[in-house]
C-alpha cells in the first residue's frame, strides 16, 4: 500500500505540473493587461504620460519576459520555495491570502460532503431496498428535484425562509463578529453546509440506489438470503459493501463538484473562503492569485482521487495495489 | 426504524444548537416580537455598543492615500485619521478637525492653520505642525505614487514641483510654531479648504512614516490598515485589520477632542448588495450605505429600519473617444436619447435628469437642454463626418447594473438615428484596457465620481496634463488646455467673477459635449432607527463619518 501511495504521488506530480502550466498559459494569453486593473482608470492616464513608470512596474513584476519558459518557470521556482507571489489587488502575499481562507472552505466543504454522504448513501440504500414503493418514488422525486435545482436557488430560498422570515439562522458569514464560540459557528454553518450537502447528496442518492439494485439482484445476495441470513445483515454486510466501490468513485468526484458548488455557496452566504476569493481574483484579473487557487484546487482534486483509490482497498480486499496485478 | 430515530436525533440536536445560537447577540436590534427585558444586575458592566455597517463592494485593501480611491476606504479613513478640517453634511460648511481655527488671505493663496494642541496619535505622540509639513512634502516629493485619488491641493503648494524626487519641503509649506502651519499655494484657489476636507488629505504621522518610500507606501503594514500598526488621530482605531470583507474598529477612550466615539465598536462590512439586503431584512445590519434603490420597497416593512432615498452625486454619462472631435455626432447622440423616458421606464424614476453639463454646475438659463428631438438628431448626424455604415462600438462594464440595465435603451436610441450600434460588455480588466490601452471604441458608458458635490469636483476630468487626457483630448485637440485653465481660473476667484467663468465653461461643455451627462442615479441608504443625534448621510456618502462624534446610538 505504501509503495502504491508513493507511486500515485509521483504520478500526480506531472499531472499537477500540467494543470498549473495550462492554467498559467490560459491566464497569460487571455486578453487584457493585469497591470492596468491595479490602477484607477482615471489616474492611469497620468501614468500613461510617463510610460517609463508603467514599464518599470511591468519589469518589476516580470511581465516583460516570455510567458514560457521564463515567466512559468519563475513562477514554478517561487512556488516550490513556498512563495506564490503577491496579489496585485490586495498587495498581500498569496500564501497569506489563500492560507487565511483555506480553512473556511475546508470547514464548509468537508462538513457538506460528510453530511451529503450521511444523507445520500442511507437514502439511496433505503430507496433500493424499497424499490417501486411509495417511499422509493418520494425519495427519488426529491433527489431529482434537488439535483436539478441550482445551488443558488436553494441558498436564496434558505436565506429567505430560515433567516429573513423565521430568523432562526443567520443570513451569511462564518461567525458573528465578536463571538468565537462553537454554538455560533454551527449556527452560521447550518444553512450554507445544509444547502451544499443537499445538492451534493441528491445525485449520490441516485448512484447509490442504482449500485445497490445491481448488487441486490446478484446471485450471491440471493444465496445469502437463502442461507437464512437476516435481511439487515445481507444488505449491510454483503450488498452495501460491494455497492460501495462505484459509490466511492462518485464520492471522490464530489470533492471538485463541492469546490464548484462552494464558489457559488460562498458568494451567496458571504462565506470568506477560497470560492469567494476565486471569484474576486477572476473579476480583478489577478493572475498570481488565480494561479495560487488553481494550484490548491488541483492538489485537492488529486488528493481526493488518491483517497478514493485507497478507499477501494478498504471496501474491497480483492483490490491489490501491486505492479502487474 | 433505528435509522429513523438517528435522523430524528440529529435533527433535534441541530435545532437545539440553532436555537441556542439564535439567542440575539448583545448588539442585535430588537425584533418586532415584544420581549421581557430582565433588569440588569447592578454590578454588570455596560454592554459595549456595536454598529454594523455595510457598503457596496468597491474596495482596495489599503488605507494610505496613495491607494485611497473607493468610498469604503474613505469612510474607514475618516474613522481612523483626521484632516486639517472637516466638512458638514451640507458639503459646504467647513468644520474644525485637527485645526481649531484657520485664516485665508483675501486672494485665496495663503492659508494659516492653528492645530489643536491636545491632538495626539493613537500611540500618544502629539500631532504637530511637522506632521502636516511631512504629509504635504511627501505628496509633493512622490506625486506619481498616488494611483487613485489625486492630491492636487498638496501638489499645488508653492514650490511643490521643485521637490519632486527630493527629501525637501516645498517653500509654500511653513511651520510657524509647533502648532501653527502656513500653506502658500502657487496660484489662488478658493476651493482649497473644501477640497482638503476629503479623506485623501488626512494628515500622516511623521514619526512612523518618515522613511517611507513611494514603493513601500503600497505594501507597508501601516499602509494596509493593520490593527495595532496603523495609527491615526481619528476617534477610532483598527480592532481587526482591513481585508476584502472589511474591518472592525474600536472607539478610543479619552479621545483628544473631549468626547469619545458614540459607538464602542464599528463592524464595517464590504460586501455585495444582495448580502446586505438579506442582512438588513434579517436584522443583522444597522446601516447600509448605497443599497440598490429597487430594493427599497422590499425593505419597507422591516421593523426598526428607516430609508433615505436621495439623488446621488455620481453621474452616468456617455464618454466619447477623444480621437473623435466631431461635435455634430455628439450633439446628434444627445438629441436622440430620450432621457426622461429612460429614467421613468428603465430606472423606475430612481434618477435625476441631468442637462448635459457637469452635475455640480448651476443650470444656467441659456444651457441647451438637448430635449429629445429625433429629427434634429438625424439632421446633425447627416451633417457630421460619421459614416452610418460603420459600427458604433459602445463599451460598458459588464458587472455593473448601472450599465447593463440602461445600455440597451441607449443602444436603441442611437439605432433609431440610423446608426449601427454594437454594445461591448466587458469585465473590469478588459474594460479598463480597452479605454486606456487600445482606444478601439467609439464611446463608453461611465458612472461614478462625486461631481454632483460641486463644480470643482469635475476638474480632474478636464485636466490636459492629467486625468482628462485619458478620456478625451478635446480640449488639447483644440490646441489649448482651455477647460483646465477655466477651472483653475474659476477656483482663483469667488462670487460673480467665479460664476461668470463657470457660466462660460458650462456653455462650452454644453456645446461641445466631450461627455453626454445623462442622469444621476438615486442612492438609497438604509439605517436603524437607533441612530440619531447628528447622524447624517452626506450627499457624497463617502464623507458621512466625518461628524461621527456627534452621532447617538440608542442601546
Amino acid at each position: 500500500m505504501g509503495a502504491y501511495i508513493l507511486r500515485r504521488l509521483l504520478i500526480s506530480v506531472p499531472v499537477l505540473l500540467g494543470i498549473t502550466l495550462i492554467g498559467f498559459m490560459a491566464l497569460k494569453l487571455s486578453p487584457g493587461d493585469p497591470l492596468l486593473v491595479s490602477v484607477n482608470p482615471e489616474v492611469l492616464a497620468q501614468l500613461a504620460e510617463n510610460p517609463e513608470i508603467l514599464e518599470a512596474e511591468r519589469r518589476r513584476l516580470g511581465f516583460d519576459q516570455p510567458i514560457f519558459p521564463n515567466q512559468y518557470f519563475r513562477w514554478l521556482g517561487d512556488a516550490l520555495r513556498g512563495d506564490l507571489g503577491y496579489s496585485i489587488t490586495s498587495k498581500r502575499p498569496i500564501v497569506h491570502e489563500i492560507g487565511s481562507r483555506l480553512p473556511q472552505t475546508l470547514y464548509l466543504m468537508l462538513t457538506a460532503i460528510i453530511l451529503a454522504i450521511l444523507i445520500g448513501v442511507p437514502i439511496g440504500v433505503i430507496s433500493a431496498v424499497r424499490q417501486y414503493s411509495k417511499l422509493d418514488y418520494t425519495l427519488n422525486t426529491l433527489a431529482i428535484f434537488f439535483a436539478s435545482t441550482p445551488v443558488f436557488v436553494l441558498g436564496l430560498l434558505g436565506i429567505y425562509l430560515f433567516a429573513v422570515n423565521l430568523r432562526l439562522l443567520p443570513t451569511s458569514e462564518i461567525h458573528t463578529v465578536g463571538r468565537t464560540d462553537i454554538a455560533d459557528a454551527i449556527h452560521h454553518l447550518i444553512l450554507p453546509a445544509g444547502v451544499l450537502a443537499i445538492v451534493t447528496a441528491a445525485p449520490l442518492v441516485r448512484y447509490t440506489r442504482a449500485s445497490m439494485l445491481d448488487v441486490l439482484n446478484s446471485e450471491y445476495v440471493t444465496t445469502a438470503h437463502s442461507k437464512g441470513l437476516a435481511n439487515q445483515v445481507v444488505i449491510v454486510r454483503h450488498a452495501l459493501r460491494n455497492a460501495l466501490i462505484p459509490i466511492i468513485t462518485i464520492i471522490a468526484w464530489l470533492a471538485p463538484e463541492a469546490v464548484a458548488g462552494a464558489v457559488i455557496t460562498e458568494q451567496i452566504f458571504a462565506w470568506g473562503g477560497l470560492g469567494q476569493l476565486a471569484v474576486k481574483a477572476a473579476a480583478a484579473r489577478d493572475p498570481s492569485l488565480m494561479m495560487g487557487i488553481i494550484l490548491i484546487t488541483g492538489t485537492a482534486v488529486l488528493i481526493a482521487n488518491l483517497v478514493a483509490d485507497i478507499a477501494y482497498a478498504i471496501a474491497d480486499p480483492r483490490v491489490r495495489y501491486v505492479r502487474g496485478s | 426504524m433505528r435509522a429513523r430515530f438517528l435522523v430524528l436525533g440529529i435533527a433535534m440536536m441541530l435545532v437545539a444548537v440553532a436555537c441556542e445560537a439564535a439567542t440575539p447577540s448583545e448588539s442585535a436590534p430588537s425584533s418586532s416580537t415584544p420581549t421581557v427585558v430582565p433588569t440588569p444586575e447592578p454590578t454588570t458592566a455596560a454592554r459595549p455598543s456595536v454598529l454594523r455597517v455595510s457598503r457596496i463592494s468597491d474596495f482596495l485593501p489599503s488605507i494610505h492615500p496613495v491607494q485611497l480611491g473607493t468610498g469604503n476606504q474613505e469612510l474607514m479613513a475618516d474613522l481612523v485619521f483626521s484632516g486639517l478640517v472637516d466638512v458638514d453634511s451640507d458639503e459646504v460648511t467647513i468644520l474644525p478637525d485637527l485645526a481649531t481655527e484657520w485664516t485665508a488671505s483675501p486672494d485665496a493663496t495663503v492659508y494659516t492653520f492653528k492645530l489643536n494642541p491636545a491632538a495626539v496619535w493613537s500611540d500618544g505622540e502629539a500631532v504637530t505642525a511637522d506632521d502636516v509639513l511631512f504629509t504635504i512634502a511627501w505628496a509633493a516629493q512622490n506625486p506619481t505614487a498616488f494611483k487613485q485619488l489625486p492630491v492636487d491641493m498638496w501638489l499645488r503648494v508653492k514650490g511643490g514641483a521643485d521637490v519632486v524626487g527630493t527629501k525637501n519641503i516645498p517653500v509654500g509649506a511653513r511651520k510657524i510654531d509647533e502648532h501653527t502651519v502656513e500653506i502658500t499655494l502657487a496660484a489662488p484657489d478658493a476651493t482649497f479648504l473644501r477640497r482638503i476636507a476629503g479623506a485623501v488629505y488626512y494628515i500622516l504621522p511623521e514619526h512612523i512614516l518618515k522613511d517611507l518610500t513611494a514603493a513601500e507606501a503600497e505594501t507597508c503594514e501601516f499602509c494596509l490598515g493593520t490593527a495595532g500598526v496603523t495609527i491615526g488621530s481619528g476617534p477610532y482605531d483598527f480592532e481587526t485589520s482591513i481585508s476584502a470583507a472589511g474591518a472592525t474598529f474600536k472607539a478610543k477612550k479619552g479621545y483628544w477632542k473631549g468626547k469619545d466615539g458614540p459607538i464602542d465598536q464599528i463592524v464595517y462590512k464590504i460586501q455585495e448588495s444582495n448580502v446586505s439586503v438579506a442582512q438588513l431584512a434579517a436584522g443583522e445590519l444597522d446601516l447600509t450605505i448605497r443599497v440598490p434603490p429597487a430594493e427599497g420597497p422590499g425593505l419597507e416593512g422591516v421593523a426598526g429600519l428607516k430609508q433615505l432615498n436621495v439623488p446621488g452625486v455620481g453621474i452616468f454619462s456617455i464618454n466619447f473617444n477623444h480621437n473623435n472631435t466631431d461635435k455634430a455626432l455628439r450633439q446628434a447622440a444627445a438629441y436622440a436619447i430620450n432621457r426622461p423616458q429612460i429614467i421613468e421606464t428603465v430606472l423606475g424614476g430612481r434618477a435625476t435628469l441631468n442637462y448635459t453639463i457637469p452635475p455640480g454646475f448651476k443650470v444656467y438659463d441659456d444651457i441647451n437642454k438637448y430635449e429629445f428631438d429625433l429629427d434634429k438628431a438625424k439632421g446633425l448626424l447627416a451633417s457630421s463626418s460619421w459614416d452610418i455604415n460603420k459600427t458604433f462600438r459602445l463599451a460598458l462594464l459588464a458587472e455593473d447594473p448601472n450599465f447593463t440595465v440602461t445600455a440597451p435603451a441607449l443602444q436603441q436610441s442611437l439605432q433609431a438615428l440610423g446608426m449601427k450600434v454594437e454594445l461591448t460588455a466587458l469585465p473590469t480588466a478588459a474594460y479598463t484596457e480597452l479605454i486606456q490601452g487600445s482606444n478601439d471604441f467609439e464611446a463608453y458608458l461611465s458612472f461614478g465620481g462625486s461631481e454632483g458635490v460641486g463644480w470643482y469636483q469635475s476638474e480632474i476630468y478636464f485636466d490636459c496634463a492629467g486625468l482628462g487626457s485619458s478620456q478625451f483630448k478635446l480640449s488639447a485637440a483644440r490646441g489649448e488646455c482651455i477647460y483646465s485653465e477655466q477651472f483653475q481660473a474659476a477656483a482663483a476667484v469667488t462670487g460673480e467673477a467665479q460664476d461668470a467663468i463657470l457660466h462660460e465653461l458650462a456653455l462650452d461643455l454644453n456645446e461641445n459635449l466631450p461627455e453626454i451627462y445623462l442622469w444621476q442615479p438615486n442612492y438609497l441608504h438604509v439605517y436603524s432607527d437607533r441612530l440619531g443625534g447628528g447622524f447624517a448621510i452626506y450627499p457624497n456618502e463617502r464623507e458621512s463619518f466625518q461628524k461621527i462624534l456627534d452621532w447617538t446610538y440608542a442601546p
